[in-house]
């Protein structure tokens, strides 16, 4: 299964009413498909967990396709953890 | 100096508040770690139950607590949420229920979603709590009664969804409910 089709499945279990809805990259999770705060983080857990990620830091996720990119990103190694405490 | 000012009143509050703690029919405290749930309360009732109870606690980032409140419940006990994509508090308040302490969480914070969340993904308890006092009459510096209410049980067979959620949030929500009615 692709990243695209798996996050959609995900979505659909958090909320059955996006099954029906057009989704593409630039999908806007809560203006577009209507997550809510709760829906975000069941979402976002939801995603950690079948993709084995972590989101660090406050990364700025607004669309699928920001999420598609961070998970592309974070198997790459893209996503470091500074001494800091910061992430890029 | 008014830095200064608020740090010596949370010092206060801090020596101040020591508030009864009463359990159903007597039962004595497990050491599990819990994840407590409380209604809307005053700020010191807030830091009353959060010394009490010897726990940490969840605030949302958007009401995060003074330096009054951070010096009187130490800094170290407070979990910042924030919202979208940054689930670092959640794995934080899941890392301190697997070290054995327990989690607090607010009505108005994180919400009761939170606490079930975090309750199936450890598989702690949910406790609803409420101070005892009435509106009328209340008085920050006096001792208060801290009613400590049945364990709700995470319910592990959902898959994650908003309709487990707002399901899980009736629960815990008329579980606190009933505690309050009790003062009235």
């Amino acid at each position: 299964m692709s990243i695209p089709e798996e996050l959609k499945a995900i979505l659909t279990t958090i909320s059955p009413e996006t099954a029906n809805m057009p989704l593409t990259e630039d999908t806007v999770l809560t203006d577009d498909l209507g997550l809510d705060n709760m829906s975000l983080l069941l979402f976002a857990v939801s995603v950690e967990d079948n993709f084995d990620i972590r989101f660090v830091g406050s990364p700025e996720i607004h669309t699928l396709g920001d999420i598609i990119n961070y998970i592309k990103n974070y198997s790459k190694g893209l996503v470091i953890e500074h001494e800091n405490g910061t992430y890029t | 100096m008014r830095k200064l000012g608020n740090k010596l009143f949370g010092l206060c509050l801090r020596a101040a508040s020591c508030p009864i703690i009463r359990r159903p029919d007597g039962e004595p405290a497990d050491s599990k770690p819990k994840i407590y749930v409380c209604g809307e309360v005053p700020p010191c009732e807030k830091i009353s139950l959060i010394r009490a109870l010897k726990c940490s606690v969840i605030f949302s980032r958007d009401e995060y607590p003074d330096s009054t409140v951070m010096c009187a419940v130490g800094s170290r006990r407070i979990i910042a949420a924030d919202g979208g994509f940054n689930t670092e508090w959640i794995h934080e308040a899941l890392r301190r229920l697997k070290q054995g302490e327990s989690v607090m969480v607010f009505a108005e914070s994180e919400g009761y979603g939170g606490a079930a969340l975090m309750s199936l993904l450890s598989g702690a308890e949910i406790v609803p709590i409420a101070a005892l006092y009435s509106r009328s009459k209340y008085k920050p510096f006096r001792r208060h009664n801290i009613m400590v209410g049945a364990p709700i049980q995470p319910n592990g067979n959902s898959v994650l969804s908003a309709e487990w959620v707002n399901s899980e949030i009736r629960r815990i929500d008329t579980a606190v409910s009933a505690i309050k009615g009790v003062r009235s």
